[in-house]
């Protein structure tokens, strides 16, 4: 008991800092007291002195937009990738090995190429409606985003589960193989953009949580934290799934419907966190990995503590991006895949004598 | 109230796993499903359980299986699968909670941990990871759990399936398991299990199913149904019989 105390004590102290950091650190220096008083501001704590400031530019328009979007991005994928390993029994998957994130990213770039001609063709805009096109897109874009990880996780969960259990070989090989076909998509896509849109192309590959605005986070909030939730219901069942599918319907869960449930969860997770910051990897394998060693396996601590850890970890991650290159900024889905990809060539070495690859 | 199974046939992929049987299984009763490999026991187990589709008629007090959700079955009975491999470090306390997803009340909940923590003498490794554990200790913690599931229950009726429970158990951890299994008869509670050592069936048992090629070969009490030519008919091996002292059951010796 102590030592679990000691242990949210500290991943709460960790997000706090992660969370100030976040405020304080960037290209423009702010010192804590002005944001102290922006914050206040902003949230109407004092009276507005209507005079407009570059530091109130930067931390109310830029910094705490980009937080809230680390916030909702780190702790929904950290969510989704415990419920995606708790599946599958298994710690390598991930859902940017295994292909949803690819999968909900085809979706993205699907519809941020053809989604304007689309629209002209089903009659949703007239030729020249801009304005139209974006509020479509700002629903179109997490949709399809969503559609396309549901496939992703299906295909690869078809693949890889065989009577109840699920190959990890398989699985991992299913991945690729859903890797390569949405990189052969998305390559596709990317060959008949134009210009404006290859921008945008390199912004989803890369990930960044710099390109949202309040009404997209609000948007996506509306999804990630009931879905999260919903996922948080499930802690019980998902501790009796590490025993096997049959185990956890023997002791009285209805498995197809916690099964495809979680599967629609969390791909709408993935799917909402790639529509809002592009493809960022790895968030869902080590951050259950590290909380699995504070804390154990039982999904009851697992969740929530991966959120938090989600969250702070992204916030940390963003801040790097800030500060490497100033001011400059490195996308964040590069600075993940420098952690990431270090961190799953350890687990693979560690694992590879328990398990069949 | 039992479990009653009538004119159960199974197939699969197009073949016939069991032919058409019939056997009932009482509360405060421990029958012994006997058979060389590939009888189908487990085929049946996994039937009685929900598991697998099947023709003829299955019921558990009263109720036909196939038409009962997890939830509601799992009241009536607790199954112990052959083996259950664990992937990530798990408390053994956490294993036990497992069967205990569904417990009415927080006292009713800590009250079946001590008791089963009491039967199976898991005080030594209570809070140890699960992946930790030998294969008999596993086994014994899996047992803890199916134990615990069906005490949970509210059902004065319940029945036990146990596939090879102490396959993985040394002899002494067998007897005791046994021990506590012949205890728990006398709670209202059936059990159907898997039983590889005929010793064990026929010290245990209060009835014996022997099953050969798909079907019922005998069915009755240990004296009756384990014979010399009815080891050799469903086995294939020559044993010689004996009978034990303290029981009077039936003793399989190798010829």
């Amino acid at each position: 008991m102590m030592k679990k105390t000691l242990i949210y004590s500290t991943l709460l102290a960790f997000f706090i800092c992660a969370l100030t950091g976040s405020l304080l650190v960037g290209a423009v220096s702010v010192s804590p007291s002005d944001v102290w008083a922006l914050l206040a501001q902003y949230f109407g704590l004092i009276e507005n002195p209507e005079t407009f400031s570059l530091n109130q530019y930067v931390i109310t328009d830029l910094r705490l937009p980009r937080i809230a979007t680390a916030i909702l991005v780190g702790s929904g994928l950290a969510a989704a990738g415990v419920c995606t390993q708790g599946l599958f029994r298994n710690p390598l998957a991930d859902p940017s090995l295994i292909g949803v994130s690819s999968g909900s990213a085809l979706g993205a770039i699907f519809i941020i190429v053809l989604g304007p001609s689309l629209y002209i063709n089903l009659g949703l805009i007239s030729e020249r409606g801009e304005n139209n096109t974006a509020n479509i897109q700002a629903i179109a874009l997490p949709l399809f985003a969503f559609a396309g990880g549901l496939l992703a996780t299906i295909v690869a969960f078809k693949i890889a589960s065989y009577k109840g259990r699920t190959d990890t070989a398989l699985l991992l090989l299913a991945g690729v193989a859903i890797n390569a076909v949405c990189g052969a998509g998305i390559g596709l896509l990317s060959y008949l953009s134009d210009d404006n849109q290859l921008r945008d192309l390199t912004f989803w590959n890369l990930g960044s949580v710099s390109k949202s605005d309040w009404s997209q986070i609000m948007l996506a909030s509306l999804i990630i934290l009931p879905s999260s939730f919903v996922l948080f219901t499930f802690r019980r069942a998902l501790n009796c799934f590490l025993l096997g599918e049959s185990v956890a319907s023997h002791i009285g869960y209805n498995v197809t419907f916690i099964k495809r449930s979680i599967i629609a969860l969390t791909s709408l997770i993935v799917g909402t966190a790639v529509a809002m910051s592009g493809v960022i990897g790895f968030v869902g394998l080590v951050v259950p990995h590290m909380m699995r060693m504070l804390l154990g396996a039982n999904h009851e601590q697992l969740l929530p503590s991966s959120i938090i850890f989600g969250a702070s970890l992204l916030m940390f991650a963003d801040i790097f991006t800030r500060i490497i290159v100033a001011p400059a900024e490195l996308p964040i889905g590069l600075i993940m895949s420098m952690i990431g990809g270090p961190f799953f060539l350890g687990l693979l070495i560690k694992q590879r004598r328990s398990m069949s690859l | 109230m039992s479990i009653d199974i009538n004119n159960l046939s199974i197939q699969l992929s197009g073949n016939t796993i069991i032919r058409p049987s019939s056997f009932s299984c009482h509360t405060g009763e421990l029958i012994a499903l006997c058979g060389a490999n590939g009888a189908g026991k487990s085929t049946i187990l996994k039937a009685i359980s929900g598991q697998l589709h099947y023709q003829g008629s299955i019921t558990i007090n009263g109720l036909e299986v196939r038409g009962l959700k997890e939830k509601a079955l799992a009241l009536h009975r607790a199954v112990m699968p052959q083996s259950v491999s664990m992937v990530f470090p798990f408390p053994v306390s956490g294993i036990i909670d497992m069967g205990l997803s569904f417990c009415k009340s927080v006292e009713q909940k800590e009250n079946i941990r001590q008791d089963v923590k009491t039967m199976f003498h898991l005080n030594d490794i209570w809070h140890r990871s699960y992946t930790e554990l030998s294969g008999g200790q596993q086994q014994r913690v899996q047992l803890a759990r199916v134990i615990a599931q069906i005490l949970q229950s509210e059902q004065e009726q319940r029945f036990l399936l146990l596939d090879e429970c102490t396959s993985a158990m040394d002899i002494a951890l067998m007897q005791e398991v046994f021990n506590v299994l012949s205890e728990l008869k006398n709670q209202h509670i059936g059990i159907i299990a898997i039983i590889h050592d005929m010793n064990i069936a026929s010290l245990y048992a209060d009835r014996v199913i022997l099953l050969n090629e798909q079907s019922i070969y005998s069915d009755g009490h240990p004296n009756k149904v384990i014979t010399e030519k009815s080891i050799h008919d469903v086995f294939g091996a020559n044993v010689d019989l004996h009978q034990s002292h303290n029981s009077g059951r039936p003793c399989i010796l190798f010829k």
